[in-house]
This record gives structure tokens, sequence and C-alpha cells, in this order.
């Protein structure tokens, strides 16, 4: 199995791999830690895609860095609050990377980003939303069931 | 040949030369020419006669008679104004034929009452011829003579040219007396003429003006009394009033009735002249003239031709004319002039044409004055008018605006007072509305004692409503302005309930929305509304339309105000469930630090315990690594809610301050500086240094600065994180602590990252800003960290200091303390 986990905490970074790692052994997993990196592998995406994305909501435009990369109008604008969610609609826009699942795994409670999950209604992308707990029993289920639907 | 075709051939050059002789400044004096003529023709005196056709007195007057235009004597008046010759002098007169006078004629007592005069003066006889004035008047002159003897035949030719040039002197004489009057009269009215009424006391200024034309007549027409009546309409009845005279037993009296009434049946009431030029000859047998001439409205009775006074010492009349005073046809009052025997002469045709010239000027004066007075009456009237309105303007905001039951009737009533007043003939006044949609008009107010009369039910219903009644109301609404309506034409209700109307005079009131009202002005008098009463109706109804406006306008302001109160007490909710939501949170935040605080302090130190027995090789010591460090980064974040939660609701901080001892800032920043670097991914290599070069050169166990222990290290914790976040990756975030120039302890935390322009320092400090590049750099924070560092440092009495970036991407950040002792 193949996942692509865009998280920018390191320790969450560590503790969700090492839970897909004791849940699916062998299980490949690329980390990516910003939104311009995601944007960046999007592009490998569409040759080697992922069973499953597991993506934040709030995540950083990129590290800081002589050479940043300048980020669009929108990102300046929206910050880094709901960048997980301009990541999905980016993502809707490749044609095959569009078809790979997606969990939204994040802090936030579904009353909080009801209108950005609304706003996704209609684009092309198969997404779920699940809340991050202290254990991953949930989290590792949904991956499971997410995985075999696909298949 | 006849005298006078002998007087007219012959007056040639010696006429002429006499003529210069006389000069033209003796002109203006009938005596000087008479003494002139005496003298010239070597008389002791000399009489001037005119004969005068009857006034048309009916049958009192006499045919004719003679009248005296003047004498000389050197004794002064010696001949009575009556002729003593009168035979003689009619003689001449009728037969143009001159005829002698012998000395029988003066010793006649039957005749003369005072012939003695002339006796004793030495006169013996008299020598008169006859002449023609030349106006359509003849008459004659007398030459007196101390002889007996009659003229010869060239002293009669003589004389007779001598007479011939008196009709021309006479004529030059009253010519000269009414050029001297016309100029005195011009001038003095003249004078009154340049005056404003509306300036000047009117009645005080004119009687002087009166007084002086009286006296001015008087002197020219050498009389003793000029008179003017006016017309008075005071008092509804119109009369003939004594405005001026210079009678001086009349001037001093109160009463200006005499004369005046009887007057009144004369000139009044025929507005013609008249003239009686010898009263002495009118009727006779010793009837007054009451009854001789009720219309004269002269006392006691004549005298017969002797004249002089009466009984009680008054001098009997002897001459009177009355001139009409009128302008446009209307009679406007008289001047009399009359003549009594002191005055010694009869009034002559000449006289009486003077005095209807002057008539005829003074009526032009008084006309005018009349006019002036009007018009200034006019303008009082409107300046009362207009200051009723002001009244009314008063009364009617003040009852507007502190909203009095009943307002609009109130008003209404006072405005119809204010008309009731104002207009002249307003007998009883209403105003009328009618409500949007209604066509059924009801009194609003009403005015005037048939109202008062009037049954009570009437007043309260509602005004039946007819066609007549459209029609007013359309009409007024139609025109915007007065309509009046007479007789029969008038609306039904006031024909039928008030019987005695004969105008009605409706004017519209503009009031706000559908509303329609009007002012109802009805009258019973016979005379009309002015076009001055329909506009000061007018007034009143564009008035009473903008209290309506302002009413409406007072409506919406409350309601405006109302809605105003309700959005207040709107806000004013929910601001205090803001401020309650606030206590809410600031309270929960507060709860929530303490209670999460506790835990992880104690998780802390635990795993701190375990560290120091987990062998570095040990796999596990990298997990209690990472546990210490997640712990601190939530023991921070519970501080900064704490913090945050006092500062939200309005609270300054108040630190427990302690001396901070140069060793435990050592340990305390090596302990801070190495969960610090705990926090941040190994990967990007951010590694965080304390130096502690410049302490070690201080003496041992030195107090540094006075602070609050868990606030400075809460906001070192800021300070490192924000070093962190916004480091470049492999770079070292140095910590240290040093005295700048003046002594102050500061703590320097320098980092190799994200820059802060000098422009964007005083930003750094605002709550939730965050500089562009390090809000892209982060994906948590809240932009409050540097705003609750600055708190603490003014809590301490100290402050933060940012030193923008340098071109080698170096940021330092101090927290500067004061010195010891230094208040906060």
């Amino acid at each position: 199995m193949k996942i692509l986990l865009v998280e920018d905490d390191h320790f969450q970074i560590e503790d969700i791999c090492e839970a897909l790692d004791d849940a699916f052994p062998g299980v490949q997993i690329e980390t990516v830690d910003s939104e311009y990196e995601f944007y960046v592998a999007l592009e490998r995406l569409e040759d080697s895609p992922p069973d499953v994305i597991i993506m934040d909501v709030m995540l950083r435009w990129a590290h800081p860095s002589p050479a940043m990369p300048p980020a669009p109008e929108e990102v300046v604008n929206g910050m880094h609050y709901r960048a997980g969610f301009r990541c999905l609609r980016r993502l809707a826009e490749h044609k095959e990377a569009r078809k790979i699942n997606v969990i939204l795994y994040t802090v936030l409670q579904p009353v909080d980003i009801r209108a950005d999950i609304e706003g996704l209604q209609g684009l092309p992308v198969n997404v779920v939303h699940l809340v991050k707990e202290s254990g991953y029993g949930t989290f590792i289920r949904a991956v499971r069931d997410f995985n075999v639907n696909a298949k | 040949m006849s005298a006078n075709t002998v007087a007219q051939e012959k007056s040639g050059a010696s006429t002429t030369c006499f003529i210069s002789a006389i000069g033209v400044e003796n002109l203006g004096s009938l005596p000087s020419l008479l003494k002139a003529l005496a003298a010239e023709s070597g008389a002791c005196g000399c009489v001037l006669w005119e004969s005068v056709a009857p006034p048309g007195l009916g049958e009192n007057g006499s045919d004719g008679y003679l009248v005296q235009l003047g004498q000389w004597f050197p004794e002064g008046h010696l001949c009575h104004p009556h002729p003593p010759l009168d035979s003689a002098i009619s003689e001449a007169v009728l037969t143009q034929r001159p005829v002698h006078v012998g000395e029988d004629a003066f010793t006649d007592s039957r005749a003369f009452a005072d012939a003695g005069l002339l006796e004793r003066a030495g006169v013996k006889g008299a020598f008169v011829v006859p002449l023609n004035y030349g106006f359509g008047a003849v008459g004659a002159v007398s030459f007196f003579r101390q002889s007996a003897d009659p003229f010869g035949p060239e002293e009669e030719a003589r004389v007779e040219r001598l007479a011939s040039a008196v009709p021309f002197l006479y004529r030059a004489n009253r010519n000269e007396v009414r050029c001297k009057l016309t100029s005195r009269i011009d001038k003095i009215l003249g004078r009154g003429e340049a005056r404003n009424p509306s300036r000047v006391p009117i009645n005080h200024r004119v009687k002087r003006d009166l007084f002086q034309l009286c006296k001015a007549v008087a002197d020219a027409l050498k009389c003793g009394e000029v008179s003017i009546f006016l017309k008075d309409s005071t008092g509804g009845e119109s009369a003939l009033r004594l405005a001026a005279t210079t009678r001086q037993e009349q001037s001093s009296k109160s009463s200006q009735q005499e004369g005046g009434g009887e007057l009144n049946g004369w000139a009044a009431g025929k507005a013609a002249p008249v003239h009686v030029l010898d009263l002495c000859r009118v009727g006779g047998g010793g009837a007054p003239y009451e009854q001789l001439l009720p219309d004269l409205g002269l006392k006691g009775a004549p005298v017969g031709d002797g004249g002089g006074e009466d009984g009680d010492g008054a001098s009997r009349p002897l001459s009177l004319a009355v001139a009409p005073i009128t302008a446009g046809g209307e009679l406007l009052g008289c001047i009399r002039c009359c003549t009594d025997a002191k005055d010694g002469r009869h009034l002559t045709t000449h006289d009486f044409k003077l005095l209807e010239f002057v008539a005829a000027r003074f009526a032009r004066y008084w006309d005018n004055w009349l006019r002036e007075c009007g018009a200034h009456e006019e303008r009082l009237s409107w300046l009362r008018r207009l200051q009723d309105i002001t009244a009314l303007d008063e009364f009617a905001l003040d009852a507007l605006s502190r909203g009095v039951a009943d307002a609009e009737r109130l008003i209404c009533e006072k405005a119809l007072g204010l008309a009731a007043a104002a207009i002249k003939g307003a007998d009883f006044l209403d105003v009328r509305a009618a409500d949007e949609g209604s066509e059924a008009p009801r009194l609003l107010a009403v005015c005037g004692e048939a109202w008062a009369g009037a049954d009570a039910t009437l007043r309260q219903s509602t005004l039946p409503y007819d066609e007549a009644a459209d029609a007013a109301w359309a009409d007024a609404f139609q025109k915007g302005g007065a309509c009046l309506r007479a007789g029969d034409s008038i609306e039904r209700f006031y024909a039928d309930n008030f019987p005695g109307a004969r105008h009605v005079m409706t004017s519209p009131i503009p009031l706000p929305g559908g509303r329609r009202a009007v002012l109802d002005v009805c009258g019973t008098g016979e005379e009309s509304f002015s076009e001055h009463d329909s506009a000061f109706a007018e007034m009143i109804c564009k008035r009473l339309g903008a209290y309506g406006h302002y009413a409406e306008s007072l409506e919406k302001a409350s309601a405006a105000d109302a809605a105003r109160a309700e959005a207040l007490s709107r806000a004013t909710q929910s601001e205090a469930r803001l401020e309650e939501l606030i206590q809410i949170h600031s309270q929960f935040h507060e709860d929530l630090s303490h209670q999460l605080k506790s835990p992880l302090i104690s998780a802390s130190t635990r795993g701190r315990k375990v560290l120091k027995q987990v062998s570095l090789e040990n796999r596990l010591f990298k997990e209690w690594q990472a546990i210490i460090g997640l712990c601190s980064k939530a023991t921070q974040v519970t501080n900064s809610t704490k913090l945050f939660a006092a500062l939200a609701r309005g609270e300054a901080f108040e630190p427990n301050l302690s001396p901070l001892w140069d060793d435990d800032l050592w340990k305390m920043l090596i302990e801070l500086a190495s969960d610090s670097e705990l926090l941040f991914p190994p990967k990007r290599h951010v590694s965080f240094r304390v130096s502690r070069q410049m302490l070690v050169s201080l003496p041992p166990k030195m107090i540094l600065a006075e602070v609050d222990n868990d606030l400075l290290q809460q906001a070192l914790n800021n300070l490192l994180d924000n070093a962190g976040k916004y480091s470049f990756e492999n770079t070292t975030v140095r910590i240290s602590a040093s005295f700048d120039k003046a002594g102050h302890f500061f703590i320097s935390v320098v980092n190799q990252g994200l820059a802060i322009r000098a422009a964007d320092v005083p930003k750094c400090t605002q709550r939730r800003w965050r500089g562009r590049e390090a809000g892209l750099t982060t994906g948590e924070g809240s932009g409050l960290g540097l705003w609750i560092v600055e708190h603490i440092m003014k809590a301490h009495g100290g402050y933060l200091e940012i030193i923008p970036t340098t071109p080698n991407n170096l940021t330092e950040v101090r927290l500067v303390f004061p010195k010891r002792g230094e208040a906060r």
C-alpha cells in the first residue's frame, strides 16, 4: 500500500507513520509537510499515484528559507487555516490524481469546516473527514476501509 | 362821449407817467395805490368800489349792491365799508358817467351812522368816476375833496384820466397779491408734502401747516377770519369739523364744532362755493342770520348799512366766502373766509377766486396727505398682523414641541382669533378639516359670537357635505388661495344656520398627506373682504399648513427616536451579552490554563526524572525527550491562554517580583533552550545556544533584576518559539544576557531567518499581526506572542526591544529590564 501523508507537525508525522506501519506492514509512506511541497508532489502523483492521501487542514505554505517560493494571492489572504481545502481543489484539477481517496485528518470538528466541506460539492474528489483523536484505531480502520473500497 | 370813453381815449402818456410814478413796490398795497391816486388828483381821500351781483341766495338776497374794495384817508378809515354815497356811486355805475357829490350828502345822518367822521375830516364833496375792471366787474372810484366846489372841466378830465388807470392798477395789485399768496402757500404746503407721515407726529405738524395756510390767506385778503373745516369720518358719521382758524377766540376753544355742522348743509351737501360779499344787505328787519341764511351757520343779525359792532361789542360780519375742498369729486372739507367791520372791507370777486384757488391747491395737498396716511396706516396694520403671526408661530411651536393635548385645535382657535381681530368685518370664523379619504369635513375650531350662540350639536357634528361645499373647497384648492362667495352663492351650511351671513371667504390650508382643510371667514356686513384680508387669511392658512408639516416631522422624529432607542437598547443588551461572553471565555481560559498547567508540570517533572535514569543509548531516551518537549509546549500554551484571558478582561499584570540571581538565570536559559530545541523537527537542524560569556565576567551571586519568574519564563518561551519557527534550516538561535550602556539589564535572543523590516517593528507587538512571510511558514500560532511579551515587560517596568533584521538575516529581540529600585 502507498500512502501520501500531508502533515506539518513532526511529532504527529512520527506517530501516524508508526501507527500505519504497525497496521499495514510494508506500507510505503511519503510525507509532505507544507502546502507548497504538496503542489510539487502533485506532478509526481499523475505517474505514481498513492492509494490514499491523508491530508491535514491547517498547513504552512513553506518552511522559512532564504529562497522561499512565492505564495499565490489566495494563500496570502487565506494563510494556513484552510490550506488542506486549497490542496483538494488543486488535486481536483488533475485527471488521474483526483481519483485518489483522501482522508481529511484534522483536529477541526465537522461544525468548524461545514462550509468548506459543502464548498467541495461538485468537485471530482473522493473525500472523508476524520477528527484526530489520541488513539489511532478509528483512523486505521478508515484507511483500511478506504483502501478496500478503492479496490 | 362817456367819462369812461374819455378816460380810455386819454389814457395816454400822462397815465403811463402816473403808473410809473407809483412804483412797482406799491402795486401790492391797495391803500398805497389809493394814496398815490389821491395825491395825484389833489383829493383828500380816495375810495374804491365794486358792484356785486347777488350770490343766488334766493329771495333773501338783494338784486345787487356795492362793496368797498379799499380806502385811503390821511386820518385812517373814515368811510364806512358800506358806501355812504350809495346813490351817487350807483348812479355813476349805472350811467357810466362821473357824478358830483355835494356837502349835503355827508350830513345825511339817516344814511350814515358815522357821517360825522367825514365831516370832522373837513370833507366837503366828492367826485365819483365809474370804472370797468375788465373781468366782467364794474365799480367806481370816489375822490373826496375838502372844498365844496366841484371840479372844473380840466380838473375833471385829469381825474378821469387818472381813474382810467385804476382798473389796470387794481388788477396788477390783485395779481401781486395772488403771486405772493401762491408762493407762500406753496412753501407751507410743499414743506408738508415732503414730510413722511410715518416718521413725524402727524396731527401736530399738519395743524401747524393748516394754521399757517389760514394766516397766509388772511394776510393776503386782509380779512379777520380764515377757517379750514375738514371731513372727519371717525365715529362712523361723516362731519365737517374745524381744523384751523385765524379767529382768535375760536382757536383757543377746544371744541371745533362751531360752524362745521351748518356748513355741512351747504358746502358738504352741494359741494359748491358760497360767497356773500355784503352780509349787511341780506334780508332786513333784524332777522337773524340763522333764519336768513340757515346754511351758513352765522350768528346774530344783519345791522343794516351801518355795520359795525353789536351790543355786546362783537364785530358784525360784512362778507363771507366758502370754497369747498374737493378731490376726485369727493368733498374733503371747505375753507371759509370772513371779513367784519374791523377789517373795514368786503371780500371781492377777486378775493373769492383767490380763495377757490387756495382751496384747489390745498385739496391736492390734503388728498395726498390722506393717501400717505392711509398707506402708513396700512403699513402699521400689516406690521401688527405680522407681529401677531410671530406670536402665533411661538404659540404653535411651543404647543407642538411640548406635545400639548389637542394642540391642533388650540392652534386653530388662536389663529382664528388673530384673523377675527385683523380682518375687518370678520364676524365668525371656522376651520374645517377632512381626513384623507373622507369627504365629510368636520369643524376643527370656531370663533365669533355667532358660533357661541349656535347650537352645540352644530359645532360638534360633522358638517353636511353638499355640492356647494364641494365647490367652495374645490375652488379654494384649485386656485390655491382665498375664494370669496357672497349672497346666494355662499354655502348652504352657512345660509341655513347663519341667516346673517353675506360673505364667506374660504382659504385652503396646505396640510401634509391627504388631509384637506380650509379657513372660512364669514361676514354679515355689506362690505366684502379686501385683497389685504384675503392675503392675511392665506398667510394664516400657510402657517397652519406649516404647523401641520412640523407636527408630522415631530412624529417622524419621535418614531426615529424610538427606533434609535430600541436599537440602542439592543446594542446595550448585545454589549452586555458580549461582556458576559468575554467574562465566560476569560474565566474558561483561566480555568483551562490552571487545570492543564498542573498535570503538565507534573508530567514534565516526572519525565525529566525518568530521563535522568535512562541512558542516552536507550531508545526510550528520545521518546522521553519528546514527551518532555510536548509538555513544555503545552505548558507555554496554557500560560499564554491565562495571560490572554487576563488581558482580554482589561486587567493589567501584577507581577510577583523577586530578585533574579545570575546563576538562576543561567539555569533557566539552559533549560528553556534545551526544551525549545526539542519542539522543532530535527531535520531542520535549528539549534539553541546560551552564551554565558558576559555573565561569567560578573561577580558571583549577583542580582540582575527584579522579575516575576513565571512571566519571565513565558516571555522567553514566546521569543524562543518565534525564533525557532522563523529560523532558516541549519542555523542557531543564540541566547545571551548583558547590560546596556545605560545600565539596564537585558536578555537577548538572536536568530537567523525571516526578516523583520524596520517599518514592521511597531506592528510586531500588535495583537494578531504577523509579517507576510511569517504567516506563510507556520501552520499554527495566533499572532499574540509578542503582544503578550510586551505586556509582560510593561508590567515589569521594562520594555521589549526589536532590532530590525541585519543584511545577513540576523534578527535580535531584547527583554530590557529597569534598574533595580526604579519605579515601574
